[in-house]
């Protein structure tokens, strides 16, 4: 009997803390834009899905893609999306419906870096509904964060105590229910159907502080592990797979050029071996696309609105005369 | 896996668990088999070397007490197969230790002696090495020298040596007193699971609040101590903060995992920074390892013969008091320099155990002297103020020894005194940004050291004067009880920094 009261009182303390935190994560976890991406693999079928890093998202606009394929296209693209994270996600669309193609855009920083347990860590994660696929997920990628990052998902948006009624306000109201990209708008970007950020042309310096620079010496292991299981599922899902990098700078290319063709020569060298096609845009020319700074946010390689649409139907046009 | 991954904690939820649903005589073996997956988790690789110490470990004891177990009338012929056997288990495992962790340091030196150009192996350094060789080289010499019988069963021996909660990073524990633990039968209690979550939840304060916070203005500093050149008192004094909040809290975590299978761990810190003496901060700081040295090192060597002959000498040329010390003395700084090899393959390593060796060696030789000084000025040793000075004392010898335990160099341990002593402008601290957060949160990463730095004084204030922490608050009400609690639980993730911006366990490193 005495066990049975010190239980009752642990799990008591415990859904306490429990519920604490729900109230936190609540406050403080924000409305972003993975939940609509998620809540659009959920709920339509596509023909490709564009999976990736932030030049992607940037890079690539799905309604410019499907007017020259004339199929249905998402773009799933993420700062901060790892090989790990581009697997899960493919196979949680594949989930919902099988797309013909997959479209991997590759950023060669991503493969010689750790993810960081920063905001962007779990981001699709949290949004994934509950499936063998996040249960999955969890056990090979956020179990082995910190576990602040699973008991308490709020904490790394603990300094945004500001946004905390904004937050509220925007997951008490309609724009939560109704996936309403508006919130995402502002001077610098706006969030476009499908999953493109389209990124306004404003004067703000550019700058490359979050440039990470190939070096096969820090190639990270996991992720090729989880390239070649991306690899493995789309075939087992007879799903075509294709590799892309997009252009960076002129500038940026001609700055760190041996890093970029040593790259060039490690994934195409890669990439060959594993059987899937892969285009880097910085070594291919496409007529008609500057590439210059002027069409960049920064040197980094995120493109200005125009200039993706640009990218974007020159890619697909590429990519129908590849095929 | 990590200490503080979710993966872990799940981990140690279910071996837990099992631990006493399963039938009590399978409860060591079921210890064995989590501590061998908890190891082969951090790399399959690393178990050869964790073997290959279990392997020669036992067979070398087994071979020590088989010798002694012949019937022979030469016991001295006996004595020195027994001590030939330990000899090769001892070369063997220290070797293996010396091969993987000190064999580039000793090559980096080669090659600046004699301008060589040897290259460097790229040999694997097998997380724990250093705790779990010390742990199972302390056992050998225990079964040689007949304080302890040899275990027989590889198996439980195997868990002896590779108890998970404890391989990372210790404490380093005794044959004698761990073992027989490890084998009981135990039940499952109430009060000691949750003294044991208690336990781990104040380490995870220590060092995920106290630690990480303090541990980003330490490596900002110590990283570009030039650029900081007003901050290197209060960089010392924070690394001073860091390290005793990462490396106690991490033992606290080890014991409170430890507790929850009933399995008692030696202490290994007991409040160092109110140690009246270095000799007296060495018993109270890493308690383990410095009695595995004294054990190990300090008596064998201080009463060996040479070091006795030696002795005679001493006494015979400087006198009864000195040659009686001088042994001591030079088995202390023998000691320490092992103290400080232990620590890391760098000559700033070795500086930072000479350096406490040197202490405590002319402490010893001046003992007499300070005595004859106190009588004189009439300094009464019970007195606060006195304690007070000693303390006070100590904490400014230590932190001298941190500067060269944390600096990148001894160069630059020497650079950031010299700047200590010239410098000192506290107000370059609000420059240095708190990880992603920026300089604007500086104040709050300050003042959040500040605060944790105050409870654990509290805390340690309160031990000091005999005080059970966990029986007071037990005594109060159930909501102070629970608001205690719930601060304690919501601290990590409100107070602590982002796993972006900090590290493991510091000590996990050895």
């Amino acid at each position: 009997m005495r066990n049975f009261k010190k239980a009752v009182v642990v799990v008591l303390f415990l859904v306490i803390c429990l519920v604490c935190s729900s109230i936190l994560t609540f406050c403080f976890y924000p409305y972003n834009y993975a939940r609509i991406d998620m809540h659009n693999i959920e709920t339509n079928a596509y023909d490709d899905i564009f999976l990736g890093s932030s030049h992607g998202k940037c890079g690539i606009d799905p309604l410019t893609f499907d007017s020259v394929t004339q199929q249905k296209s998402t773009n799933l693209c993420m700062g901060g999306e790892y090989v790990q994270d581009a697997f899960f996600l493919a196979k949680e669309a594949v989930r919902n419906h099988k797309p013909k193609r997959i479209i991997y855009e590759l950023d060669p920083g991503y493969w010689v870096t750790k993810p960081s347990q920063g905001m962007d860590y779990a981001s699709f994660y949290h949004e994934f509904p509950p499936s063998s696929v996040k249960v999955q997920y969890f056990a090979e990628k956020i179990m082995k964060a910190d576990f602040r990052s699973t008991l308490f998902p709020w904490y790394t948006y603990r300094q945004y105590f500001f946004k905390v009624w904004d937050n509220i306000k925007i997951k008490t109201g309609p724009i939560y229910k109704a996936y309403d990209p508006a919130p995402f708008t502002n001077d610098a970007q706006a969030y476009k159907p499908e999953g493109f950020i389209y990124r306004n042309i404003i004067d703000a310096p550019k700058t490359e502080q979050n440039l990470i620079l190939w070096d096969e010496a820090q190639l990270q292991r996991d992720t090729v592990i989880y390239f070649e299981r991306l690899v493995n599922f789309c075939n087992q899902q007879q799903i075509e797979l294709v590799v892309i990098t997009t252009p960076i700078p002129n500038e940026t290319y001609q700055k760190y050029q041996q890093a970029y063709d040593n790259a060039h020569d490690f994934f195409t060298d890669h990439m060959e071996r594993l059987g899937v096609s892969y285009y880097d845009f910085n070594n291919i020319q496409l007529d008609g696309f500057d590439k210059s700074l002027n069409s960049y946010a920064d040197c980094e390689g995120h493109m200005y609105g125009p200039a993706a649409e640009q990218f974007t139907r020159l890619l697909a046009e590429y990519l129908e005369t590849a095929n | 896996m990590s200490f503080v991954s979710t993966e872990f904690l799940l981990f140690v939820a279910i071996a837990a668990a099992g631990y006493y649903l399963i039938p009590k005589k399978f409860q060591w073996m079921w210890l064995l088999l989590f501590s061998y997956i908890y190891y082969a988790s951090s790399g399959i690789k690393f178990l050869i070397f964790l073997l290959f110490t279990t392997f020669t470990t036992y067979s070398t004891a087994i071979w020590i007490e088989h010798v002694d177990q012949q019937h022979s009338d030469d016991k001295k012929k006996i004595s020195k197969k027994k001590r030939n056997i330990t000899i090769i288990g001892l070369l063997l495992n220290f070797g293996m230790l010396a091969l993987l962790k000190y064999i580039n340091f000793g090559i980096v030196n080669i090659n600046v002696i004699f301008k060589a150009d040897l290259s460097f192996p790229d040999f694997l350094l097998p997380l724990g090495i250093s705790f779990y060789t010390f742990q199972s080289m302390g056992y050998l010499l225990d079964v040689n020298w007949g304080k302890c019988k040899a275990e027989r069963n590889p198996f439980r021996f195997a868990l002896f040596v590779s108890f998970f909660p404890q391989i990372l990073q210790g404490p380093i524990g005794r044959f004698d007193r761990l073992a027989h633990q490890l084998y009981a039968e135990h039940s499952f209690n109430w009060e000691r699971t949750e003294r044991a979550l208690q336990l781990i939840l104040w380490g995870f304060f220590k060092k995920m609040v106290l630690a990480d916070n303090a541990g980003v203005f330490v490596d900002t500093i110590f990283g570009n101590y030039q650029a900081y050149p007003g901050l290197s008192i209060i960089a010392v004094l924070l690394y001073s903060v860091q390290l005793y909040g990462d490396f106690s809290g991490g033992m606290d975590v080890v014991m409170g995992i430890a507790d929850l299978f009933d399995i008692t761990m030696d202490e290994n810190f007991r409040r160092p920074y109110f140690a009246r003496s270095i000799t007296d901060f060495w018993h109270r700081w890493h308690i383990t390892l410095g009695t595995w040295m004294k054990d190990y090192i300090f008596y064998p060597l201080s009463l060996s013969r040479p070091m006795s002959r030696f002795g005679k000498f001493a006494r015979k040329q400087f006198g009864k008091n000195i040659g009686r010390t001088l042994p001591i003395c030079i088995a202390n700084i023998v000691v320490f320099l092992v103290v400080g090899i232990w620590h890391g393959a760098a000559w700033k390593f070795i500086v930072y155990g000479l350096y406490n060796g040197l202490i405590i060696a002319f402490s010893g030789l001046m003992a007499q002297n300070y005595r004859k000084w106190k009588k004189s000025l009439h300094i009464n040793e019970k007195s606060k103020s006195w304690i007070f000075f000693q303390i006070l004392r100590t904490f400014l010898l230590v932190n001298i020894s941190w500067f060269f335990d944390r600096a990148n160099s001894v160069r630059e341990a020497c650079g950031m005194m010299k700047n200590a002593l010239i410098h000192f402008n506290p107000a370059e601290l609000l420059t240095i940004p708190m990880g992603e957060s920026g300089t604007g949160f500086t104040p709050i990463g300050i003042g959040i050291v500040i605060l944790a730095s105050a409870i654990l004084f509290t805390v340690s204030v309160l031990q000091e004067r005999g005080i059970c922490i966990r029986s007071a608050i037990a005594a109060r009400p159930l909501v102070l009880r629970w608001a205690i609690y719930l601060f304690l639980v919501f601290a990590l993730p409100v107070l602590g920094q982002p796993p972006s911006a900090t590290g493991g366990f510091i000590y996990a490193q050895f």
